[in-house]
């Protein structure tokens, strides 16, 4: 053996990850994406109880990440209960799912990306001689939080989303200030992304497969068709034949790949745009241009960069969606619902990318079956191939130095949350 | 002037909710960091030479023997240890009561050991405790500035209920609403309750809990007991009589 890198505990993402490579010979590179996370068995601990316990339980699967999997359990059981929102209340779905979306995004970009570009190891670096970026970062995050706080209760672990709608709706007045904390962070949020659209993320050559949700209208993250960049797509109910789990002994997430393609494929920001680009806004696509990025992008690095597209995108979609809601009445909180047997299933978009929720339900409103499948998990064996491809290049071209650092880069623009990835365990599935 | 503290924020298995919820204390953060010093936290991506710190955060239960290990060595090198968040003080059993995670005993990928999700007190010494499921910015800001000031820390001695009435908010239970607001630990300033939702107890039993008691109220309002509270009356009372023994 040439070579043996190993990462214990990456810093600068959520939850703990290992990376080890072993490096035969330039053609023959082994990685392996380790989830380090102890397993929480969350889908065997929803087994047998309430159909409501579930969103409060799923929320905690991520507390990055808490508003979308709340949703996605909602809205899976909605989906068994046949259940349909009136508009109004889709709408402030959709504001609480981009609440989310921006929360997790800034968090990761100016927290776990923004060092690495600064060439520091933490953002607290940052306070001793640039504290008015540090505070500006803040009171972006602090906007972000403020949406969620005001539309759904509480920032981390939203309160108010359940099964049928909300348990309480925001008063008028409370979203007048959203209006506003919206237009804030659109002033600021150009700023706010600039190092992550100037930045070369140039990175290496590497083919990838991607999926996402897709729509006629807009970047999709509550409903749409799942679409793989090959051209293939499927609705929600045959997610099983096309995404097909993987046990490695190694980890305490499992691993996916695609069956129709047989390989790993990625999903995020970058899968995103990459199959909703020619829905962008104006404003957004004139920041591409600006930016000098053309969809579509392989190399997995311009995640961040996507992201931070998201969030000038997202705003704007939060402009219109919050003004469209003023103009209506939202009065009623709650659709009446009947408790059925059956079957539901969520697809979404996480921040982190596709997320499935899939339940049984039997006549009592208990669950029977649950199966979750998170972003990180499916990225990781995508990872773990990124990795090799990159460390191929490396070594043909005779870079020694520094492989360790650009491998954690890698691994950090997918944004991986080992939270979410590591809790899902089932004897059937193996 | 004296030294900063040094402080170490740790996380064992969790959904950093908690920790994100640190980093949510913004301009209060920015405050503490002109006394504290973070010598050791992943998230953050700071890691710095260090034999001992003032103070130990940690977040999340323990659900393996690594985690164990590690929690024993944090606690070693700490003055001051607090529990984090339901996890670290409860091994979140409060959130999900699932008190009999027994059925759920099995081999697991990635780990030579069987479930569990244990509190950290049940290995080491925790000198505070701060519950609830994400922590109370507000409460986890005061417990931390109390320790800066080497002030004496209280525990609040009220139950959610309380702080509810305070509130003047409208009783859930009266409602038809199984809320568990009269048993659980206050601190939270009843947020639940506040947004038209049931308290489900994410901060554990209130010291003077009367479970029997709150059964007979839903029962007396025609509510259906929710099966967990009944768990949670068997787990209490098989823990008075481990006491007796």
């Amino acid at each position: 053996m040439i070579k043996e890198i190993k990462i214990e505990g990456i810093h600068r993402i959520e939850g703990h990850m290992d990376i080890r490579v072993y490096i035969k010979d330039p053609e023959n590179v082994v990685v392996r994406a380790a989830a380090k996370e102890g397993t929480r068995i969350l889908s065997r601990i929803l087994v047998g109880r309430d159909y409501q316990e579930i969103p409060e339980i799923t929320s905690r699967m991520c507390g990055v990440c808490s508003v979308i999997h709340k949703l996605a359990a909602v809205q899976a059981i909605e989906n068994a209960f046949d259940i349909t929102l009136t508009n109004e209340l889709k709408i402030l779905r959709e504001l609480v799912a981009i609440g989310g979306h921006l929360q997790s995004h800034i968090l990761h970009l100016h927290f776990f990306v923004l060092p690495d570009i600064m060439k520091l190891s933490s953002v607290l670096e940052l306070l001793k001689d640039k504290e008015t970026l540090v505070k500006e970062i803040i009171r972006i995050k602090r906007f972000a939080n403020e949406i969620v706080e005001r539309l759904a209760g509480s920032s981390v672990h939203p309160i108010t989303p359940v099964v049928g709608g909300f348990t309480k709706i925001p008063s008028r007045k409370s979203l007048l200030v959203v209006k506003e904390i919206i237009a804030e962070m659109k002033n600021r949020v150009m700023e706010a992304c600039r190092p992550f659209l100037e930045t070369k993320w140039d990175g290496f050559d590497v083919q990838n497969v991607f999926v996402a949700l897709k729509s006629d209208k807009g970047v999709p993250l509550l409903d749409g068709k799942v679409a793989i960049s090959t051209g293939l797509e499927f609705d929600k109910e045959h997610y099983a034949e096309y995404i097909s789990a993987i046990l490695e002994d190694y980890s305490t997430a499992l691993h996916y790949k695609l069956r129709s393609e047989n390989r790993s494929y990625m999903v995020g920001a970058l899968a995103r745009l990459n199959i909703n680009y020619e829905n962008l806004d104006d404003e957004t696509r004139l920041v591409c241009r600006e930016y000098n990025i053309k969809f579509p992008v392989n190399s997995p690095l311009i995640n961040n960069a996507c992201q931070a597209l998201e969030m000038i995108y997202f705003l704007n979609k939060a402009e219109n969606l919050i003004s469209e809601l003023l103009e209506r009445t939202l009065s009623l909180s709650k659709v009446d619902y009947r408790i059925k047997p059956s079957n539901g299933i969520a697809v979404v978009e996480a921040p982190r990318g596709l997320l499935i929720h899939h339940y049984k339900i039997n006549e009592h409103g208990k669950i029977t079956y649950s199966n979750i499948i998170t972003p990180t998990a499916q990225n990781l064996k995508n990872i773990e191939e990124n990795i090799k491809a990159f460390l191929i290049e490396a070594l043909n071209e005779g870079k020694k130095e520094n492989l360790e650092l650009e491998v954690e880069k890698i691994v950090r623009a997918y944004d991986p949350c080992i939270s979410c990835a590591a809790r899902f365990y089932h004897e059937s599935q193996v | 002037m004296r030294n900063k503290f040094t402080v170490g924020i740790f996380s064992l298995s969790s959904c950093e909710g908690c920790l994100v919820q640190l980093i949510n204390l913004d301009d209060r953060l920015l405050k503490l960091l002109e006394h504290i010093e973070i010598v050791d936290c992943r998230i953050l991506g700071v890691k710095k030479d260090y034999d001992k710190m003032n103070i130990a955060i940690v977040e999340g239960s323990v659900t393996s023997l690594e985690e164990r290990e590690k929690l024993e060595k944090i606690r070693e090198k700490a003055d001051i240890l607090v529990a984090l968040g339901d996890c670290a003080c409860s091994g979140g059993k409060f959130l999900v009561k699932d008190f009999d995670i027994s059925e759920a005993r099995i081999k697991l990928p990635g780990s030579r050991e069987v479930f569990r999700s244990d509190p950290l007190d049940k290995y080491v010494k925790v000198d505070f405790y701060l519950w609830g499921c994400p922590v109370n910015k507000d409460e986890l800001f005061s417990l931390l500035r109390n320790i800066l000031l080497l002030k004496h820390v209280k525990e609040r001695a009220v139950s959610v209920c309380a702080e509810c009435v305070l509130r003047e908010n409208n009783c859930l239970i009266e409602l038809g609403y199984p809320c568990l607001g009269p048993i659980t630990r206050g601190g939270c300033s009843a947020l639940c309750p506040s947004n038209n939702k049931a308290c489900f107890g994410c901060r554990g039993l209130a010291e003077d809990a009367n479970i029997d008691s709150l059964i007979e109220i839903f029962e007396q309002h025609k509510i259906e007991v929710p099966e967990y509270l009944r768990k949670l009356k068997a787990l209490v009372e098989a823990k008075k009589s481990d006491k007796r023994d």
